[in-house]
């Protein structure tokens, strides 16, 4: 897997100082995507054990709510071992920190077998984040003031809560923003 | 006679007296000989004809000259030319009324200062202080009374070493427009002694007040008196106006059983404190708007608004009902500023004053606590409107012992206790407060004298040029011409000290008689107050991080540089001590929150030493100890390396973290406060909320370039660019700005670095602070 950009104490990728994480390789291809140089996987950095390394020790300190992982498409097949490494080690070793993941693709096709982007991986991804963020980014529905979102067709999902009921429950920051409502 | 020259046939140009140059005006010369000829008896009068042709044989050998003629010449060649046609009488006037010219020019050194002030051409002026407009008539005012100031401090008041060392660059006297009369800095108004025990406000008394209401309207009062007799900024307390919550509580509890009574009603005492508190929350609305309406909307004598600090504390107040209703005028205050003023087109804005600074302690930081809810208000009200500031009271107990607010100017008094050498500042209550304890820390009522600050950039840069042409070690030099330029702020300190010596009380009756700063007899001079610890002197300093890549050639974030830059820090300190030991003043170090001195001190530097990369190439210098504004730096790395130097300016000094709109993120804004509590004893945050009139939205609006270069506020929504129907806020050199700025300092405001989202590679940008995932 390579990575385009890690930013430290981000705040504009969910709530509180965040580590963000920018993977490279993405098949969607939205109209208006704002990393379009970010859909090569071979764009950027080589990722290694010492980025892992790197990654976790960042969301270790107590003012760091956790990390949000983003790209590029974090869950395109590719990326999905490393990916899974890491949120697994970061549930492990730093419980308390939130982890977030934007995705192109949707938690019903994240869930469903017949899915390109369903893997062995997927389900131990999801079970070891807090939030994903779902869903291509639909220009029409563009919105710069919707909060943590791009277009208003992306939903912000409280991961643990709709693994356990079975549907989705939306996080409360879904309703916040967005001037074009 | 040869064929007459017109103005237009003289190419040559006259260079007149202050360097201008102008072209040549044939009727000038008339004019001049005309005036001397009219002074003198008809029968020695020359006639029009000799007249003209004195001032064409002028024309004509200017016109000949091959370069730009001297006013005083052409002078010269008018003397001879009257000479010439053998009229000495014209002649002897024409020589009076241009000695008498020359005298009066060289005794009116203000002219030029006032008259352009008055044609708003005083560039210097204009940039000097972003609170003032020099357009207005009362600013205007003040302004010629400071340049007259200036004039007499250069002239008369001040000794040629310093002057000269104010011109270069080398050292700055702060305020010298204030230097003439005997004012001081800035202080802690003591509003609880003036409030409880009443003061008196231009000649007339004004006892404790009876309602909540009453009391915030004589604070403003006193606010805006105090500001008009000194030239620094106040701060005062909310906690001061907490008792007078009850005050009202009981008068209208007492109003509402009578009027209960009256109308035949039962007496209820859950609904009576129903009603009760209803009106209680109207009268501390109104009580609080007129606090914040008052204060922006209120001129003083120093053709400004006043430059003012509102202090919020809880722990300053008894626990318990006061406490709680200090939190309630404190929610109020939160309230009404994330509301902001309305300006002249009726947009809400975010005003300068007052500044508010809120105490972080364990009883509102934690989650949980009892007034997290509070902090939480603190917080979206600084993501909204940039305040409140924060200070943390666990890192200040650390390092002074007590918690307090500093001087409306950042500047700090120096800790109150017992291992001061005198012992306790106000020892026997030399102030003669009415609200003195024997025993008690005493902070409300003190003051600052004045500061000087030394140009470190300055002091780096002679010491490399002299051990580069000397061969001589340039740490030796440097820390032999620091000395030098120290005792030099030293002897100007005690110039800012002398003219205070002395001062009778009667100058500022609310400062020194009745209770502003203390309660002094008429006729009584305040020397007393000027020793000990009672009052401080603040030695300013600026430019750490250029003088230290000037003299290590690294930043002073590097490990390799820090130590010797902490070196430095110590060296300031020491020398504050060493004099304060020697003259029972309290010297202080100071981090000077400069505005227009950072580009006095870049330009001065360009002059002297040329560009120097990364230490004269800036058109500013770095403020304090703060880290460059574009080295790239998360807003936690910041402000825990800040606090190292923090705890070396105990004479004041804040830190301040750039970051984007925070609005959306309350919990990253509270992250960086909590830091804050737990490291760092005064910081703000640089956020920007901005608000686009024509779409409704509420971030960040951006600078952009136009088709011409030119950089524009464009909405990034909407894509609004009229400046009329934005409102967009920024603090430049600490002080909120909101009407919008120059380019060179638009071009600044583009530049700054945020302190989050710190890259881990610079070669690509992901866009982050676009906000659009």
């Amino acid at each position: 897997m390579n990575f385009g950009q890690i930013y430290y104490a981000d705040i504009a990728n969910g709530p509180g100082a965040r580590t963000s994480f920018f993977v490279s390789g993405c098949r969607h291809h939205c109209k208006g995507c704002f990393n379009a140089e970010t859909w090569d996987f071979s764009f950027g950095h080589p990722y290694t054990q010492e980025t892992e390394d790197e990654l976790v020790e960042s969301v270790k300190p107590e003012y760091i709510d956790g990390i949000t992982i983003l790209g590029g498409e974090p869950m395109e097949p590719e990326n999905q071992p490393a990916i899974r490494k890491l949120v697994e080690r970061i549930r492990r070793e730093v419980p308390d920190s939130k982890t977030w993941i934007y995705s192109g693709y949707t938690w019903e096709e994240l869930h469903d077998e017949k899915s390109v982007c369903r893997t062995e991986d997927t389900d131990a991804i999801l079970s070891a984040i807090d939030v994903l963020v779902d869903g291509e980014f639909h220009e029409s529905e563009k919105d710069i003031t919707l909060n943590f979102r791009g277009s208003a067709n992306q939903r912000i999902i409280r991961v643990p809560e709709s693994l356990k009921t079975g549907k989705i429950v939306l996080s409360e920051y879904n309703n916040e923003g967005g001037l074009k409502k | 006679m040869a064929e007459e020259l017109t103005n237009a046939d003289v190419k040559t140009r006259v260079i007149k007296r202050n360097g201008n140059e102008v072209d040549f005006d044939i009727n000038k010369i008339i004019n001049a000989i005309k005036k001397a000829n009219n002074e003198i008896d008809g029968i020695h009068q020359m006639n029009e004809y000799q007249i003209v042709a004195v001032a064409q044989n002028i024309a004509k050998r200017v016109a000949a000259s091959p370069h730009a003629v001297n006013v005083e010449d052409i002078q010269d060649m008018v003397e001879t030319g009257i000479m010439e046609m053998r009229c000495y009488e014209v002649a002897q006037k024409y020589v009076r009324y241009r000695y008498k010219r020359e005298l009066s020019r060289k005794s009116n050194t203000t002219d030029d200062g006032i008259l352009s002030l008055i044609d708003q051409a005083n560039e210097e002026v204009k940039q000097e202080n972003s609170n003032k407009n020099p357009v207005i008539n009362s600013t205007q005012r003040d302004y010629m009374a400071g340049e007259v100031s200036k004039d007499l401090t250069n002239r008369v008041l001040l000794p040629e070493d310093i002057v000269r060392a104010h011109k270069e660059g080398i050292i700055h006297f702060h305020d010298a427009d204030y230097f003439a009369q005997r004012e001081h800095n800035c202080d802690l108004i003591n509003l609880q002694d003036m409030l409880q025990n009443g003061t008196v406000i231009s000649e007339t008394m004004i006892e404790k007040p009876k309602s909540f209401y009453t009391a915030c309207n004589i604070t403003t009062q006193i606010v805006a008196q105090v500001a008009s007799n000194q030239y620094g900024g106040q701060s005062f307390s909310l906690a001061h106006l907490a008792p007078f919550v009850d005050v009202s509580r009981q008068k209208l509890r007492k109003q509402v059983i009578e009027e209960r009574k009256e109308i035949g009603d039962d007496l209820d005492e859950e609904k009576i404190m129903k009603i009760v508190d209803h009106r209680l929350q109207s009268e501390i609305e109104s009580g609080i708007q007129t606090i914040q309406y008052q204060l922006v909307t209120l001129m003083t004598t120093n053709g400004q608004t006043p430059f003012v600090t509102m202090f919020i504390y809880l722990d300053e107040v008894p626990e318990g009902q006061t406490r709680d209703d200090l939190a309630r005028l404190a929610k109020e205050v939160f309230r009404q500023r994330i509301q902001g003023i309305k300006n002249e087109k009726g947009v809400w804005i975010t005003p300068a004053f007052p500044k508010i600074i809120y105490t972080l302690d364990e009883d509102n930081i934690e989650e949980g606590s009892k007034y997290y809810e509070l902090t939480k208000l603190a917080a979206k009200c600084t993501a909204k409107r940039m305040v409140p500031d924060y200070i943390s009271a666990k890192i200040m107990k650390q390092l002074k012992g007590d918690v307090y607010t500093c001087m409306g100017c950042r500047s700090f008094l120096t800790p109150d206790n017992e291992d001061q050498p005198e012992g306790l500042c106000n020892k026997g209550n030399k102030a003669n407060a009415k609200d003195y304890k024997e025993g008690r820390h005493k902070y409300y009522g003190r003051f600052n004298q004045g500061v000087v600050t030394i140009n470190l950039v300055d002091v780096a840069c002679s010491a490399v040029k002299e051990a580069k042409e000397k061969g001589t070690d340039r740490f030796d030099d440097f820390w032999r011409i620091l000395d030098e330029r120290l005792e030099l702020c030293h002897k100007a300190l005690r110039c800012r000290h002398e003219r205070l010596l002395g001062t009778v009380s009667d100058v500022a009756p609310i400062l020194w008689q009745h209770g502003a700063l203390a309660r002094l007899n008429k006729g009584e001079k305040i020397d007393k107050l000027l020793f000990g610890n009672y009052s401080t002197i603040s030695l300013g300093y600026a430019g750490l991080y250029e003088m230290t890549m000037e003299m290590t050639g690294k930043s002073h974030t590097d490990p390799e540089a820090k130590p010797f830059a902490l070196q430095v820090m110590q060296h300031l300190n020491d020398k504050c001590s060493e004099w304060r030991k020697a003259e029972n003043i309290s010297y202080s170090l100071y981090g000077t929150p400069m505005e227009s001195t950072t580009y006095k001190f870049a330009k001065c530097l360009q002059k002297r030493f040329g560009i120097i990369p990364h230490v004269t190439d800036k058109n500013y210098i770095t403020n304090s100890y703060h880290v460059h504004v574009t080295e790239n730096i998360d807003a936690f790395h910041k402000l825990k390396f800040e606090s190292e130097f923090q705890k070396l300016s105990p004479g004041g000094a804040i830190s301040y973290v750039e970051v984007p709109n925070m609005q959306s993120n309350i919990p990253a804004v509270l992250s960086i406060m909590k830091y804050i509590y737990n490291n760092i004893m005064y910081a703000e945050l640089n956020t920007k909320s901005d608000y686009c009139e024509v779409c409704g939205y509420d971030g960040e609006i951006k600078i952009v370039k136009d088709d011409s270069g030119k950089l524009v506020w464009e909405c990034p929504n909407c894509g609004n660019r009229d400046q009329s129907k934005m409102s967009v806020a920024r603090r430049t050199c600490g002080y909120i700005g909101t009407q919008f700025w120059n380019q060179g300092r638009t071009q600044e405001i583009k530049d700054r670095v945020l302190h989050v989202a710190n890259p881990e590679f610079s070669d690509v940008d992901m866009n982050v602070n676009a906000s659009v995932k």
